[in-house]
């Protein structure tokens, strides 16, 4: 016994090389059988929430795939709607004037300014796919803005908060009309102005597009009223629409074009002088 | 005490980046295997007591199998080069031997002692890696190919993190001149 002991002493290292062995290859002889071993199926739910974290990752790096899949989806069923919508009037005098097409083509903000009185935006479609100045702009179904120059892969957009741009809108589904500036004050705020005295406005109202201008259909959503402003000397009164677009967070976009715009343009042209 | 306790860290990372990142590194049908940890016990001082590389080889090769469900491989691996990392470091020791408490790197041992060492180290843990997977006498040749595929890659990853952030020469002189005029 005692020379077993001192042997074991003296060759420590081989029994516990053996040993640890022994353990290794015992381990492994049960995870390659069943039931599986307590020791594994500790590990599998170490490993499932470790793949669960790695899922996670993926799917936040896959997230802006998914949105720019999202958005010409979008894109697509905004083109089947405003369609549906035109085709849906019964009127037959209504339906030939407004054989309209509305399409809508996805893009994105490559370069922006919202902190200056003359802003722009430049998006990353240009001529190749189809934009054209006098194409509107719409940012999260809300208009934003007015394409004003085009090259081949990139256009240039005048949105709402750009001093020199008006815009023709309507209180309502059948409200009053007027035109809409940007007085410069924050990007958020426009002014409606021109509304008659007579017309009865509250706070929270929706403003939408009148269609006059061709840019864009009638209906489209362009804010909520704010604020009325009212100056008894003066006969119209001005109101603070909050604006739909958020320019502080625009990103991704949608242009619409007509097809029927040009015989409408042509139309225009012979009218008398 | 210090080198101990900054191996053991070393180790530890290393370890962490096998389970987190490393783990992925199978390539060619499972030819060629990162197994980063290794890099980890090549980097243990080599003055510790010869039971410790054991103990050391088959506790990280055992927390491996427990997280990436390899079932016992890496422990029998890890505690086969905690056997062989004593006559492997004998084998380029250097006449007058290490000083105390030194690890392998390649600023003092240069760039023939390290590979040398990683290879040796490397090689014989994807060797068992693979022998007991396959645990067929069979199988030997074909284990010792992808030992061979794998030490490969390993070595190189463990020569860019050598290169990268392995111990610096150190700087001869003082930095500042007693004579900053000059």
């Amino acid at each position: 016994m005692h020379t077993l002991i001192q042997l074991l002493r003296r060759n420590h290292r081989m029994v516990l090389f053996v040993l640890l062995e022994i353990i290794a290859l015992s381990w492994i002889a049960s995870t390659h059988s069943y039931p599986r071993g307590k020791i594994t199926s500790i590990g599998m739910k170490m490993s499932s929430s470790w793949t669960e974290t790695l899922g996670q990752m993926m799917y936040l790096k896959d997230l802006k795939t998914t949105n720019v899949n999202l958005l010409m989806e979008n894109a697509r069923l905004r083109t089947a709607n405003l369609n549906s919508q035109k085709t849906g009037l019964t009127d037959t005098s209504i339906v030939t004037l407004n054989q309209e097409a509305w399409k809508s083509i996805p893009a994105e903000i490559i370069r922006y300014s919202s902190d200056f009185k003359n802003n722009i935006l430049v998006a990353n479609r240009g001529r190749s796919s189809g934009i054209t100045p006098g194409m509107g702009m719409l940012d999260n179904g809300n208009i934003a803005g007015l394409v004003t120059e085009v090259t081949e892969h990139a256009s240039l957009v005048l949105p709402i908060i750009h001093l020199h741009t008006q815009w023709s809108v309507r209180l309502g589904n059948d409200g009053a009309i007027g035109r809409m500036v940007w007085s410069g004050q924050g990007t958020e705020y426009a002014t409606l102005m021109d509304i008659p005295l007579t017309e009865l406005i509250i706070p929270g109202d929706p403003i939408v597009t009148t269609g006059f201008q061709g840019t864009f259909p009638s209906g489209l959503k362009v804010g909520t009223v704010e604020e009325v402003l009212v100056t008894p000397a003066d006969k119209f009164q001005s109101v603070t629409v909050k604006l739909g677009a958020d320019y502080k967070h625009i990103h991704y976009v949608e242009f619409l074009t007509n097809a029927g715009s040009g015989m409408i343009d042509s139309l225009i042209t012979l009218a008398p002088e | 005490m210090n080198a101990i306790i900054r191996a053991i860290g070393l180790l530890a990372l290393t370890w962490f980046l096998q389970v987190m990142i490393f783990r992925f590194g199978i390539f060619s049908n499972g030819w060629l295997v990162i197994c980063f940890h290794i890099y980890g016990l090549i980097l243990l001082p080599l003055d510790l007591p010869k039971a410790s590389y054991l103990i050391i080889g088959a506790v990280t090769g055992a927390f491996l199998d427990v997280v990436i469900l390899t079932g016992g491989l890496h422990m029998a691996a890890g505690t086969f080069v905690g056997l062989m990392i004593p006559r492997w470091s004998e084998l380029i020791t250097p006449r007058d031997g290490f000083i105390k408490g030194h690890t392998i790197n390649v600023s003092d041992d240069g760039w023939g002692r390290f590979i040398g060492l990683s290879t040796l180290i490397t090689f014989s843990y994807m060797f068992v890696l693979f022998a007991v997977e396959g645990f067929k006498l069979s199988l030997i040749p074909s284990s010792s190919a992808k030992a061979l595929c794998s030490s490969v890659l390993n070595i190189i990853l463990f020569s860019i993190a050598q290169g990268l952030f392995g111990q610096k020469p150190k700087t001869k002189g003082p930095k500042v001149s007693a004579y900053p005029w000059s």
